[in-house]
């Protein structure tokens, strides 16, 4: 197999909450090849965001990675300086996040945030402004050259969830970051934001670190999938085929638990049981409580083992 | 913007008159007679009620709101019992102490307050954060007076640096000018900061914890850049309107502080109008803390309008 590109190995977090320590990310590993989508599905609180910020080192100060290599292009970014590895932001990784209302500056224009971050990474202002109208243009915005004058408020929801798309692609990363990017959307933005996304992905020829907790749209932009919950990485494996036949417990259970469009068959499935509470976990595998074929052995560490070429689980039980 | 601009300043007009209507009013409720207040003892009750009408409180109430807001409009603000001249020409002696003193304070204030509000926010709960909790603690609890003497004390008695009191405008030269203000600027610049900086620190840990923040970083922007102008810019929003309204009260004349250090401004006028019992002094004076407020309050609007693009249409 070659060098992946980016590649995280046995991640673990701490998060300080008022409930007390919990870990949002419990060696965790998973790797993205170049050009590669990978999936990182779960339910709110499994760890997801945390995870995948503080693969690339963004975090907020109550967290903090406690373990752990974070590989790119086979580099440390732990071990790298702060300097070096702001010099790989938005050039190589880059970030789409969820809430486009929160997560453009209010008092400065599109035109000048877009045309900074391409200016950061060199260039003269002439380039960044060709680069950002451009770039604008390609995410089908009307009017791209009044657009940069305006500030975000005087952009509807879906124009301002593309500005940011253009945020993090201007520089043309290797790596995208893609932290739920349609969840605050309404449904038909939706569709068009993530089909506008990954045209432009083929294009740039870039791989993307897709988080959601939307199985259809995992489904449907990813290559692979891992699938988070209390977090750890339960199960891994090609989209596909870990759709179809999911083998962990949790993921049948998760998979059970999508509506299927019928209201007919009368209340909404949904996993049975509680989330698990984070900062008292059980040992062992933490569905145990939740999972309807627990045994004594879930009671011992369920470490994440290759079940057929390409597919890993996290349980005792898994097989092909 | 301009629309923006234009609503505030009508709503302006309208908060002076009501103003101008409470204060006549509160300031005829006081107790005591002002026209025996200007009299020696033994004066005759005939001799009192001539300085009644000579100083026109024989008229009915709206007869006497009607001629003091009438003049008012004009900038006449009537005549000072005590001091038998015009209360506009003692306001326009006064006024430039103040000022100058408040904006001595505020230039103070601000010199403290962004880089200890800023530097307190990104290092919370480190040594820096806790060193100027202690400040603002101190700077907010500890009387002015009080400060004020212990300054007064140590630059002025026994370095022997400083004047302890008194005012010499800035035409007296820069040097001496500033040796008679920077005492009390110090003095109210320090319990001005003092608030700022909490606000500041408050407002931007809020802004730092935002996802912009976040984005910005993830795609490269320098620290320097997101805490000094992604942070900054917009934590200053809500700071400003505080700071704005604090600068009001500065700028209505500091009492205790224009006492200590023996300053001829609005603070100390006010307060020996109100001993004497000066209506037209008190009034005018009032009233021009309120224009004043009203005024910072509108440019604190204007401001906002530059600072937050959101405001404006």
């Amino acid at each position: 197999m070659p060098e992946p590109l980016f590649e995280v190995r046995h991640l673990v977090t701490r998060f300080r909450t008022e409930g007390g320590e919990i870990r949002p990310s419990r060696d965790v590993s998973f790797h993205v090849a170049e050009g590669e989508v990978l999936g990182l599905v779960g339910e709110s609180g499994s760890g997801k965001s945390v995870t995948a910020r503080a693969s690339i080192r963004l975090q907020q100060p109550e967290s903090a990675t406690i373990g752990g290599e974070l590989l790119f292009r086979g580099r440390d970014l732990r071990a790298m300086a702060a300097e070096d590895l702001r010099g790989l932001r938005a050039k190589q990784i880059a970030m789409v996040v969820q809430d486009p209302a929160a997560a453009l500056n209010p008092v400065m224009t599109i035109g000048d945030q877009l045309t900074r971050i391409h200016r950061l990474h060199g260039g003269s202002e002439e380039a960044a402004r060709e680069a950002a109208l451009a770039l604008l243009k390609r995410l089908r915005i009307a009017e791209p050259e009044s657009r940069m004058a305006a500030y975000p408020h005087q952009l509807s929801g879906g124009m301002r969830q593309r500005v940011l798309i253009a945020l993090a692609l201007i520089c043309r990363p290797a790596l995208l970051i893609a932290d739920e990017p349609t969840t605050a959307l309404d449904v038909t933005v939706e569709a068009e934001i993530l089909a506008l996304l990954d045209e432009l992905r083929r294009e740039l020829g870039m791989a993307m670190l897709m988080i959601s907790h939307n199985l259809s749209v995992i489904g449907r932009l990813c290559d692979r999938v891992a699938v988070m919950y209390a977090g750890r990485i339960m199960e891994e494996g090609p989209t596909r085929a870990l759709l179809a036949e999911p083998r962990h417990p949790y993921t049948q259970a998760l998979l059970a638990a999508v509506p299927k469009g019928s209201k007919a068959d009368g209340p909404l499935p949904a996993v049975p049981g509680e989330p698990p509470d984070l900062a008292h976990l059980p040992p062992g595998c933490p569905f145990q409580a939740r999972c309807p074929g627990a045994a004594p052995e879930c009671t011992q560490d369920q470490p994440l083992r290759e079940i057929a070429p390409g597919r890993r689980a996290a349980c005792w039980r898994a097989s092909a | 913007m301009g629309r923006f601009l234009l609503g505030r300043a009508a709503t302006l007009a309208l908060v002076l008159f009501g103003a101008s209507v409470l204060i006549f009013i509160i300031v005829r409720a006081l107790p005591g007679d002002p026209a025996i207040a200007m009299m020696t003892s033994n004066a005759t009750p005939a001799e009192i009620e001539a300085m009644r009408r000579a100083i026109g409180l024989h008229l009915p109430l709206w007869q006497q709101y009607a001629v003091w807001v009438g003049s008012a409009l004009t900038g006449d603000l009537g005549r000072s019992f005590m001091y038998s001249t015009g209360v506009s020409g003692l306001i326009a002696d006064r006024f430039p102490v103040t000022l100058h003193v408040s904006l001595m304070a505020l230039a103070i204030a601000l010199l403290i307050a962004v880089p200890a509000g800023v530097f307190s926010a990104t290092n919370k709960g480190g040594a820096v954060d806790h060193f100027w909790r202690v400040f603002a603690m101190i700077g907010i609890s500890m009387p002015v007076f009080w400060q004020g003497l212990l300054m007064i004390m140590l630059f002025a008695v026994t370095l022997g640096w400083l004047p302890p009191g008194g005012y010499q405008p800035p035409s007296a030269g820069i040097g001496t000018t500033t040796a008679h203000v920077i005492l009390p600027a110090i003095c109210l610049g320090t319990a001005y900061a003092a608030t700022i900086t909490r606000m500041l620190r408050s407002s931007m840990l809020d802004v730092l914890g935002r996802e912009h923040i976040a984005v910005a970083r993830a795609h490269g922007v320098r620290e320097a850049t997101i805490i000094w102008n992604d942070a900054l810019r917009n934590a200053l929003i809500p700071t400003l309107t505080a700071a704005g309204f604090s600068f009001g009260y500065l700028l209505a004349g500091a009492v205790l502080t224009e006492v200590i250090f023996n300053l001829p401004g609005m603070g100390r006028l006010l307060y020996e109008s109100i001993l004497s019992r000066d209506y037209p002094l008190v009034q005018g004076l009032v009233l021009l803390n309120v224009a004043v407020f009203v005024m910072i309050n509108f440019a604190m609007d204007a401001l906002y309008a530059i600072l937050d693009p959101r405001i404006r249409r």
